[in-house]
């Protein structure tokens, strides 16, 4: 039921538009005209539409234009210096003993005295800001493409607004040999908006994994809008985990664009614990046969936070397989939202689509709303969902204390168990041991905090 | 075995265009002016002798659906209907005085139930092999011709005569009930039939009495360019068990009508109706042209303790299926059931579904849902089920499935799942499949032709649905599965 509304703006999409006047002049690049011309055209698209709100249908439980009342302005390149580790755990510190090359964006922008990216064997990294009057072809020709952000008013926001990020392109046949951890990370006592645009292409049978995180401080109104477009050719590999670890008060927006060639295997796995309210939104294409991926995902939320993972697979071409598995675990008033759909094209035979989501729901007031949607017009498939929700199994719990384990202690290990199975498949054993510190030490970081 | 062979028997005997009920009685006909205005309603309203406060109600939703828009959420599209180019009302000429019994009832309207396969008169119904027996209610266009066996219903207390009737009747349970399930601006659908609704069952089943037979309404659409709007409301008082049957047909025409009905069920405390369905309504040519708009609105209301209600629905008709039973579980421990086969073949597109709104403690649902598509059809299953913040000890069970046969029909899943309570327990799972060149040869092997062994397939597909079904229904149920599939495979 998309229904237009009149053109009005509220407060906060009236200052968007306030600061883009003011600040187009600073982003990189500007002044060259192909690129004014694409955050033009992008902020004119959301002129049109303003922030997604619940009459959308792809936004019925996230109202952003509701949560979203005031806008904070962009973030200001300071070269302040900054804590990386902090006190206990977090998405940062989490990733420090895994043997990794690492890209440090500080408050959206690219911090190279934070980071070791350079002379990485087998890829070519742009940053955004840094090489922007020099951008190759490969980089331009994605940033153009203006067909992303069509009725996707926060990607449009992100092309109207980026400031910085990277490119990476994988070259053909390279297997690279750390993961890529590309870290965002704001800081300061200002609420402020950052917008960062990343872009990955793995080429002809190239392998490669990139972890990205964020992280941010507890009690800052930050709003962080990122995008990532990624491209795997044929025969190539990619693995991608992404842990989502902002401030408490922060508000996340992120769009994941990847398109798939034949023969390539993707595997994506999202951990959210943090910020107030967060949107994961992807779309997945196939431009070849016999393509496998897996998106998956683990959100653990509490206090009041909200987050919503979106999710649109489709099937264009014959033969592939997808899969898409999700677990959230819900304490104290928190709402997980899971909208997922798999769409099978006439031409997409042969399809095996699988989706799951389930979630736990620990604290009487906490929300759960799935929607796994199925769309198939191709007879010769297989396509299943599936979705569950509820409490701890009382018999488990019983089970434990039993054995003389303590209440609480039992909860947290069968709240780790719960969302263990999207992540025991992450195939680095230092990423994976990475991700169950921080699903283990969940439970008493809420403890501590509460 | 009995009833795969009757269903090949079936498909063989009608050739390409199979709808067997597309027929056209000739009968005189009394209708209101073309198009919708207060004056159509008043019109509606004087002519059943409506007490005033049913005309106000009339024209308060008929106000509200100005205002509204139609909604276009649903997975069908159609050229807009032009809803000034209907008419509201049409009557059998020969009803105006009403038959006072079966004896007075215009031969041609018997002979065009005995057509159907619907005895009217209670003495052959008697007489049936079955040996069951079944009231009904048959309503032509806009009016309700006759109900059988009301005597021996009266002997239990059970009410069940026209809608018409009861407002005369029992205005005070009609007025009590009325609107309370299905309010007035609702939906768009149900905003316009409570404005024109012409006719329509009305049931009402005393405390602890289990209604001694099934009832029955057959809803058969005759006249061109009408639309029908009937309005279904059954009560059950305490303690008491009602099953209710509903078929309906249309002759076959070119041009596409629109049916647009209301149904409100209301179960009182430890009462249970079962509300089976075999929907009909011509659906069209092979190439879309003609067919029934089905905009239905139908909800049940478990209002009060250890109530249950449970919707069994075959759709098989309809060039457009829309179409939601749900059940309102506000009754702690009431319990809420929906079994459903959608089959859609040709153009036909069906969007069907349920909601299980879990309201009250300890309330269970359970949706079994097929969906079978063929030709170049489309068929999807929408379906809500939420758990309120109160609805502690929720459970829902939910399973879908879906069956494709040829590759240019399609079939979705849209299921909204809203857990707003930790006890809540919900369980959804949903398939989508083809009939496996396995099950084929399989059947191949042992002799049996490619159209019968999907018959067959289809029909263990559908199982669980169709045993849900009132015996008399299963078999003719069945038949329709293999019917509507004719033409679909090779």
């Amino acid at each position: 039921m998309n229904v237009q509304i009149s053109s009005t703006l509220t407060a906060a999409e009236k200052s968007l538009v306030d600061h883009f006047d003011k600040i187009s002049a600073d982003l990189p690049g500007s002044g060259q005209a192909w690129i004014d011309d694409v955050r033009t055209r992008a902020i004119q698209s959301f002129e049109n539409s303003g922030l997604p709100h619940r009459r959308l249908e792809s936004w019925k439980y996230t109202d952003l234009r509701g949560i979203l009342r005031e806008m904070p302005a962009p973030a200001q390149n300071s070269q302040a210096p900054v804590l990386l580790e902090q006190d206990g755990v977090d998405a940062h510190t989490a990733f420090s003993s895994v043997d990794r090359h690492l890209g440090v964006f500080v408050n959206g922008f690219y911090r190279p005295e934070l980071s070791s990216l350079e002379d990485i064997e087998g890829v070519e990294i742009i940053k955004l800001r840094e090489n922007f009057d020099d951008l190759p072809d490969w980089v331009q020709e994605k940033l153009c493409n203006s067909k992303v952000y069509e009725n996707n008013a926060i990607l449009a926001l992100n092309t109207a607004f980026a400031a910085d990020g990277a490119a990476l392109r994988i070259n053909r046949g390279s297997k690279i040999d750390k993961p890529i951890h590309l870290a965002f990370v704001v800081t300061g006592k200002e609420a402020c908006a950052i917008n960062t645009r990343n872009l990955i292409i793995v080429e002809e049978g190239a392998e490669a994994t990139v972890i990205e995180t964020y992280v941010g401080p507890p009690d800052v109104a930050y709003v962080v809008n990122t995008a990532l477009e990624l491209c795997v050719a044929e025969d190539a590999v990619f693995n991608r985990i992404k842990v989502q670890d902002e401030g408490h008060d922060a508000v996340h927006l992120a769009n994941l664009i990847v398109s798939l060639a034949g023969n390539s295997k993707c595997h994506d796995l999202t951990l959210s614990v943090g910020a107030r309210t967060s949107r994961n939104e992807g779309q997945v294409d196939f431009t070849g046969e016999n393509v496998e991926v897996t998106i998956s995902g683990a959100s653990m939320l509490r206090g009041k936070q909200q987050g919503d993972t979106t999710l649109c697979v489709t099937h264009g071409l014959p033969s592939s397989n997808s899969r898409q598995e999700f677990k959230t675990v819900l304490d104290d008033h928190a709402r997980g939202i899971f909208q997922g759909c798999v769409i099978v094209k006439p031409d997409a035979q042969h399809t095996d689509g699988r989706q799951m989501t389930q979630a736990l729901l620990l604290s009487p007031d906490a929300e759960m709303d799935a929607k796994p949607e199925l769309e198939i017009y191709a007879d010769d498939v297989e396509c299943a969902h599936g979705a569950t929700a509820g409490d701890l199994d009382e018999d488990y719990l019983f089970y434990l204390r039993a054995r003389g384990i303590p209440e609480d202690q039992a909860k947290a290990l069968l709240v780790a168990a719960f969302v263990a199975a999207p992540i025991e498949e992450v195939q680095d054993e230092g990423i994976r041991e990475a991700l169950f510190q921080l699903t283990n030490s969940w439970f008493d970081r809420r403890n501590s905090e509460a | 075995m009995v009833a795969v062979r009757e269903t090949v028997e079936q498909v063989k005997s009608i050739d390409v265009d199979q709808y067997k009920y597309g027929f056209v009685t000739d009968i005189e006909m009394e209708r209101a002016p073309k198009g919708l205005n207060e004056d159509v309603i008043r019109f509606i309203s004087a002519k059943k002798e409506e007490p005033e406060w049913m005309l106000e109600w009339r024209l308060d939703a008929y106000r509200r659906w100005l205002t509204m828009t139609e909604p276009s959420w649903a997975k069908v599209g159609y050229p807009p209907i032009d809803f000034q180019d209907l008419y509201y009302y049409a009557a059998p000429k020969s009803d105006k005085d009403g038959p006072k019994s079966l004896d007075e009832v215009d031969p041609e309207l018997l002979r065009t139930y005995e057509k159907l396969g619907i005895p009217l008169k209670e003495q052959e119904v008697l007489a049936g092999v079955q040996g069951a027996r079944i009231a009904v209610d048959a309503i032509f266009d806009s009016v309700s011709v006759v109900t059988t066996f009301k005597a021996e219903l009266a002997k239990e207390g059970v009410i069940f005569c026209s809608m018409s009737e009861a407002l005369k009747e029992h205005p005070d349970l009609v007025r009590k009930y009325l609107g309370t399930v299905v309010p007035i601006s609702d939906n768009y659908y149900s905003a316009l039939n409570t404005a024109v609704f012409s006719d329509g069952s009305f049931v009402y089943i005393p405390p602890g009495v289990r209604c001694p037979m099934e009832l029955s309404t057959y809803f058969r659409i005759n006249e061109a360019n009408t639309g029908q709007f009937e309005r279904t409301l059954i009560i059950a008082d305490k303690g008491s068990y009602v099953s209710y049957l509903e078929g309906c047909t249309a002759p076959m025409r070119d041009e596409n009508q629109l049916h647009a009905a209301v149904v409100e069920l209301v179960a009182l405390e430890d009462a249970e109706i079962k509300y089976s369905t075999v929907q009909n309504w011509y659906p069209g040519d092979a190439e879309g042209k003609g067919g029934i708009y089905n905009f239905v609105t139908k909800r049940g209301d478990c209002r009060e303790a250890n109530s249950k209600i449970s919707w069994t629905q075959v759709e098989t008709g309809s060039a457009i299926t829309w179409k939601y039973p749900s059940c309102i579980l506000r009754g702690d421990n009431s319990t809420g059931e929906f079994y459903s086969i959608a089959i859609s073949n040709g153009r036909q597109q069906v969007d069907s579904g349920t909601k299980m709104l879990h309201l009250g403690k300890n309330t269970t649902s359970r949706i079994i849902s097929k969906g079978i598509s063929a030709g170049k059809s489309s068929n999807t299953y929408r379906g809500q089920v939420s758990a309120h913040r109160k609805a502690s000890n929720a459970r829902n069970f939910t399973q879908c499935d879906s069956l494709l046969i040829g590759d240019k029909c399609s079939a979705h899943t849209i299921p909204y799942i809203e857990a707003k309570n930790s006890s809540a327990v919900f369980e959804h799972e949903a398939t989508t499949s083809k009939i496996s060149d396995d099950q084929m040869f399989y059947c191949q092997q042992r002799g049996i032709g490619d159209e019968e062994a999907v018959a067959l397939i289809v029909n263990g597909f559908c199982k669980e649905v169709l045993q849900q079904l009132p015996m008399e229904f299963a078999v003719e149920a069945q038949k329709l599965v293999g019917i509507s599939l004719e033409g679909s495979v090779g």
